[in-house]
C-alpha cells in the first residue's frame, strides 16, 4: 500500500511530527469508522421506476476499461463521505454497516483517474510513469473492504493536519509518489469504495437532490396511487420516509451532502 | 487561485433539463488549455476541479453535463473589477410552453441591468433555451415566471378549467419558484388541483418538509381560505415586470397575509388578465 508503505518509519522524520500522529490517530480512527460512503447517481428516476430498484454497476466504458486494468470486476462506485457533482444530480449516502452484506474493495484515490491514458491522476513512480506502472500502483494501492476504514484513519492522521481537511483542503504532507501533490485535487485522496454488486436504495441515510429532480420526484410521487394503511411501502414511500436533506432541492445538492457528512462524523 | 473572466467561458451546466424549467450550476472551459470545470465558488476558485475535454465529452454524453450550442461568456456582474469572477453564476432554462403558460411569451434580454444572451441546448429541441446571470437575477427571473404561472392558475380555476390542467400550471409554477413565500403560494395551489386523496401525502412528504412550522391543521386551514377567495372571483391585480423585485425569505407569519390579503385587493375582470 504506498501511501502507507513504511508509514512506521516515515512518521518519525519531518515533515511528520510522530508524536501529533499517535495523539490524532484515536479521534481519526473514529472519524473513519463514522464516516457514511456516498454515491452520485444520474439515474436515479429510472432505478426508482424499475424494479429491483438497485444502484447497477457502473456500464461507462471509461469505467469497464479501468476495471479490466486493475483487475477489478464490475463494480458500484461511492466515495467515503465525498460527493461530486459531475456525476450526477443526486447523492445518496449510505451507513458504514451496508459493507458487510458485499464482496468490494477500496482504494484511496480516483481509480479511473490513475490508470486513464490522460494520467488525471499526477503520480511520480518508478521506473517511469507509463500504463503499467500505474496498473502496478493501484494494485498495489487496493484494500479489502473489510480493512480500509483503518488504513483511512491513519492517512488521516498522517497526511491531513485535521481530519476536516480530509473535506474542505487537502494533505498537508508528501508522500514518496506525491499522490498529494499541489497538482492533483480531491480525487487523489478521496477514498473509492466498490461494490461488486448491485446497491439497493433502500438502506440509504441521507440524501440530496438537485432542483430538478425534486420536481421530478414529486410528479413521481403524485401519479402514485395513494398507499393503503399496512401495504408494503413503495420505493418512492421508502425513500421520501428518509427526508431529504433539503427539501426544495439545490443546486448544490452535494455541498449539502458534505457538509451533512461532516456533522455526522462529528468534525 | 482566481480566474480571469476573460480565460473561461461557459459551455453548460451541471445535469440535464429534466423539467420545463430550472437552475444549475454552469460548466465553464478554460481557453488556454481546454480543461472543464463545474463552477461551484462556495469553497473558493481554488477548489474547483478541472476535467480533461476526453471526460468532458463523456459526461456530456452520459447526460450528466448539458451543453450550450455555442458558448456564452462570463456575466459581468460576477466579475470583480480585478476582471477575477468572484460572484456564483448561474445557468436558468427554460421552455416555450412555461413559458406560454406564465404569460412571458418573450425571453428578457435585459433583468434586473444584467445583460442575457439566450443560447439554445445540444441534443434538445429549439425552444428549450438558457442564460446564465447571477444568482440572484436567475432566481428573481425564475420567480417572475412563477408568478405569471400562479396567475394563470387562478384565472383559470375561476373559469372551471379541469384540475389536471390546472395541476399542471401549480407544477410549473413550483418548477420556476424558488423564493419561499412564492413556493408556498404554489404548493397551496398545487394541492387545490391535486385529488384529495393525495394531498396529505404530499404535505408529509414535501410540503410540511419544506414549511416545518407548518402544521396539517394551519395548511388546510390556509388552502380553503385560498380556495373561498378564489372562488368568490376576487383575483389578484396584474404584477408589472418592475414590481417583481427581489423577495427574501418570507417566513409563514408574512406569507400568509399576503394570501389573505387577496380579499382586499380591487377585482380586475377575468377577460382583462386572460388578455394580459
Amino acid at each position: 500500500m504506498p501511501v502507507l508503505t513504511d508509514l512506521e518509519t516515515r512518521i518519525q522524520t519531518a515533515p511528520f511530527i510522530e508524536a501529533d500522529f499517535r495523539q490524532r490517530l484515536p479521534s481519526s480512527s473514529k472519524v473513519a469508522r463514522a464516516t457514511p460512503l456516498v454515491h452520485v447517481d444520474g439515474r436515479f428516476e429510472a432505478i426508482l421506476a424499475t424494479p429491483p430498484h438497485v444502484f447497477p454497476t457502473a456500464e461507462s466504458p471509461n469505467t469497464k476499461n479501468a476495471e479490466d486494468a486493475l483487475g477489478y470486476p464490475r463494480s458500484v462506485y461511492f466515495f467515503a463521505g465525498r460527493a461530486c457533482p459531475r456525476f450526477g444530480n443526486v447523492a445518496i449516502a449510505f451507513a458504514p454497516s451496508c459493507e458487510k452484506i458485499h464482496s468490494g474493495s477500496v482504494t484511496p484515490f480516483d481509480s479511473g483517474g490513475m490508470v486513464h491514458p490522460d494520467k488525471y491522476i499526477k503520480v511520480k513512480l518508478q521506473p517511469d510513469d507509463e500504463l503499467p506502472s500505474r496498473i502496478q500502483y493501484g494494485k498495489e494501492s487496493t484494500f479489502p473492504l473489510t480493512e480500509w476504514r483503518a488504513a483511512f484513519a491513519q492517512i488521516l492522521a498522517a497526511y491531513f493536519d485535521s481530519d476536516l481537511s480530509y473535506w474542505n483542503g487537502r494533505p498537508s504532507r508528501l508522500d514518496p509518489e506525491e499522490l498529494y501533490g499541489p497538482g492533483n485535487s480531491y480525487r487523489a485522496w478521496s477514498f473509492e469504495v466498490r461494490f461488486y454488486e448491485p446497491h439497493g436504495i433502500r438502506d440509504l441515510v441521507a440524501w440530496s437532490a438537485d432542483e430538478s429532480l425534486m420536481n421530478v420526484l414529486r410528479r413521481m410521487q403524485d401519479e402514485q396511487p395513494v398507499t393503503i394503511p399496512g401495504d408494503v411501502p413503495t420505493v418512492l414511500d421508502h425513500l421520501f420516509s428518509v427526508p431529504p436533506l433539503d427539501p426544495a432541492g439545490s443546486p448544490t445538492f452535494c455541498a449539502t451532502m458534505e457538509s451533512w457528512v461532516i456533522s455526522e462524523v462529528r468534525l | 487561485m482566481n480566474f480571469l473572466y476573460s480565460e473561461v467561458e461557459i459551455v453548460g451546466f451541471n445535469g440535464r433539463p429534466l423539467v420545463e424549467c430550472g437552475r444549475a450550476l454552469p460548466v465553464v472551459r478554460r481557453i488556454s488549455d481546454g480543461k472543464y470545470c463545474v463552477v461551484d465558488l462556495q469553497n473558493g476558485a481554488e477548489s474547483l476541479h478541472w476535467y480533461g475535454e476526453a471526460e468532458a465529452n463523456h459526461y456530456a454524453s452520459e447526460k450528466r453535463w448539458t451543453l450550450f450550442r455555442s458558448p456564452l461568456n462570463i456575466p459581468k456582474n460576477c466579475v470583480s473589477e480585478a476582471q477575477s469572477m468572484t460572484i456564483q453564476p448561474m445557468v436558468v432554462y427554460t421552455n416555450q410552453r412555461l413559458l406560454d403558460n406564465a404569460d412571458r411569451q418573450f425571453l428578457p434580454d435585459l433583468w434586473q441591468d444584467e445583460y442575457l444572451i439566450w443560447k439554445k441546448l445540444t441534443n434538445h429541441p429549439d425552444d428549450v433555451q438558457a442564460t446564465s446571470a447571477t444568482f440572484s437575477t436567475v432566481a428573481t427571473l425564475m420567480n417572475h415566471w412563477a408568478e405569471g404561472l400562479l396567475k394563470r392558475f387562478d384565472a383559470m380555476l375561476r373559469l372551471g378549467r379541469d384540475h389536471e390542467y390546472l395541476l399542471r400550471i401549480a407544477d410549473f409554477a413550483l418548477c420556476a419558484a424558488n423564493d419561499r413565500s412564492k413556493r408556498w403560494e404554489a404548493f397551496l395551489r398545487y394541492s387545490i388541483a391535486q385529488k384529495p386523496d393525495k394531498v396529505r401525502r404530499t404535505f408529509d412528504k414535501m410540503i410540511g418538509r419544506e414549511f416545518s412550522s407548518v402544521t396539517w391543521e394551519a395548511f388546510i386551514e390556509s388552502r380553503g381560505k385560498l380556495t373561498d377567495v378564489l372562488n368568490t372571483g376576487l383575483v389578484a391585480p396584474v404584477a408589472q415586470p418592475s414590481s417583481v423585485l427581489p423577495s427574501t425569505s418570507s417566513s409563514i407569519a408574512t406569507a400568509l397575509p399576503k394570501v389573505h390579503g387577496i380579499a382586499a385587493v380591487t377585482p380586475i375582470p377575468i377577460e382583462q388578465l386572460i388578455k394580459q
